[in-house]
């Protein structure tokens, strides 16, 4: 089943290209990487795909739904959740109520029923509280779970942003650049966290620079360059195409 | 309040002004009692802020606070000219002193100054436990992800212009049922409580106390209400002592006094760890 299609995206600003005329679909289960120069729209890509831009044109179709026209709030509560490049978490909230805070909109949303029926909340919350733990844990950042998150190195910030994506169980995770600026122990974690999920069934679609990465994780990979889809394939076909080396390289 | 979601709003002063001017032409006109005049209070200016919220929330967030300081003279401006209602700047003389009558008991009139303190302090209580139970709620929770960062919260499912609203509607009732009491407290009403001095006052409070913190802002409350009394004995150099305090405290603690205590306290679990 696909769970994420995109047809004939368009985003321009002013006379650039951002993204030019992107069709793509991703199929469940899948672990898709996206690569590309710097500048050839790839952030872009999934900033329209959650509506943190408008794009000027196309569709994008999630699990069957057009929420092409749809916010980026009602877009991750109907279980397409992203990460940010910059290890965007709330740093003055500790690691438990970043993870609690990630998942209290899909799971816990204000309903009037809770103003006679607070014991069902209740058990929500701690439900949640304990899968806070266990991704704290599983991750080895239980240590400083009582601490504030901007106390967090930046690697540990790109593990917390994740496991924060984690915490409503998405559909679809699109993780931009889950290993950039960070330590290669970190990288190892990080990739290995993500290897554990995908076999446990969760889809993804990564940005990433590292080829190391891309390579040892990915089923399929999709390359950008100038906004435009030049190639699609498993990551040695994609290696040995002539455009995608030009488009590297310049030869 | 909104110092948790991060939005300088200065429409809290006009909401004081407007509970305040409800609360005393409902006991004035109507000869309603004081509970019921409270409570209207809070709600017709919790629902007044509902309204003008929508298009103010919709704003960036430093022509809010110019939009919001728009509402505030406007409420001034009505306050002065709807004469008929308001007696514009004659103001509102011979508001009653809360009095309640709670059945079961005897009828209590809070009329003596020992009365006053004591109500007060009880409301300040409330008030301050209420707000303490909502920080860490749920709701708090994405009040203060609003606050540090607003991308992300939406990312994360937040509907972040309904939160902000929620908490605009709230500041508004709040400070609507702080502008009731007064009301009745000084027992007159006029214009001049939209006047900027309430403003400023509420502002420094919150920034010398550190926005975004409970404690920081009644403690800086606390400051600036008793430091004017002090310097009292400084005759003529009284206000120039306070604004050199209030200069002195903005320079050595731009983070208010909660976030000293908050930074102290971190660093000390952080040696400790």
């Amino acid at each position: 089943m696909k769970v994420l299609e995109i047809h004939d995206l368009l985003k321009k600003y002013y006379g650039l290209v951002a993204v030019d005329r992107v069709t793509l679909s991703i199929d469940e289960r899948e672990l898709v990487g996206l690569i590309g120069p710097n500048g050839s729209g790839k952030t872009t890509l999934f900033d329209c795909i959650t509506k943190f831009t408008e794009p000027n044109s196309g569709s994008v179709i999630f699990r069957g739904r057009d929420i092409t026209k749809e916010d980026s709030h009602t877009i991750a509560l109907s279980g397409l959740v992203r990460t940010f490049q910059q290890a965007r978490i709330f740093p003055r909230m500790t690691l438990v109520e970043n993870l609690l805070l990630a998942a209290q909109q899909h799971q816990l949303p204000y309903r009037w029923s809770n103003l006679w029926n607070r014991s069902e909340p209740k058990k929500t919350e701690t439900a949640l509280l304990k899968k806070a733990h266990h991704l704290l844990e599983w991750v080895g950042l239980l240590s400083p779970g009582q601490e504030q998150a901007g106390n967090l190195s930046y690697g540990q910030r790109k593990l917390l942003a994740m496991i924060m994506a984690l915490m409503p169980n998405p559909k679809l995770l699109l993780l931009d650049e889950p290993t950039a600026a960070v330590n290669p122990l970190m990288i190892e974690k990080i990739k290995s966290v993500i290897a554990e999920l995908n076999r446990q069934g969760q889809t993804f679609f990564i940005i990433e620079h590292n080829m190391g990465v891309i390579m040892d994780l990915c089923n399929r990979v999709i390359v950008l360059d100038h906004g435009e889809k030049i190639a699609e394939g498993s990551p040695p076909e994609v290696q040995e195409n002539p455009r995608v080396i030009e488009a590297y390289f310049g030869v | 309040m909104l110092g948790y979601v991060g939005l300088l709003s200065l429409a809290t002063s006009a909401f004081f002004g407007v509970g305040a001017y409800v609360s005393a032409l409902l006991a004035l006109n109507f000869k309603i009692p004081f509970l019921a005049c409270f409570l209207a209070a809070g709600l017709g200016s919790a629902l007044l802020a509902a309204f003008v919220g929508i298009p103010f929330l919709r704003l960036s967030k430093h022509s809010f606070v110019v939009g919001t300081l728009a509402f505030l003279l406007i409420c001034d401006l009505v306050s002065r000219n709807w004469t008929s209602v308001t007696r514009g700047p004659m103001g509102l003389p011979g508001i009653p002193y809360p009095r309640f009558n709670l059945p079961g008991l005897p009828p209590i009139a809070i009329s003596s100054k020992v009365a006053h303190y004591y109500f007060t302090l009880i409301l300040v209580c409330i008030v301050l436990i209420f707000f303490v139970k909502l920080i860490n709620s749920r709701l708090g929770r994405a009040f203060r992800a609003i606050r540090d960062d607003e991308v992300l919260a939406r990312s994360m499912g937040i509907d972040t212009l309904k939160y902000k609203w929620i908490a605009f509607i709230l500041s508004a009732f709040i400070a609507a049922i702080a502008g009731s009491y007064s009301a009745h407290y000084i027992m007159f009403v006029d214009p001049l409580i939209f006047d900027l001095y309430y403003l400023e006052y509420i502002l420094i409070a919150v920034i010398v106390g550190g926005a975004g913190t409970v404690w920081g802002v009644v403690a800086g409350a606390f400051i600036f209400t008793i430091l004017p009394e002090f310097l009292r004995l400084a005759g003529g150099l009284r206000l120039v002592i306070y604004g050199f305090v209030l200069l002195l405290s903005i320079h050595l603690i731009p983070e208010g006094i909660g976030g000293i205590i908050n930074q102290r306290l971190k660093r000390r679990r952080l040696t400790k760890a």
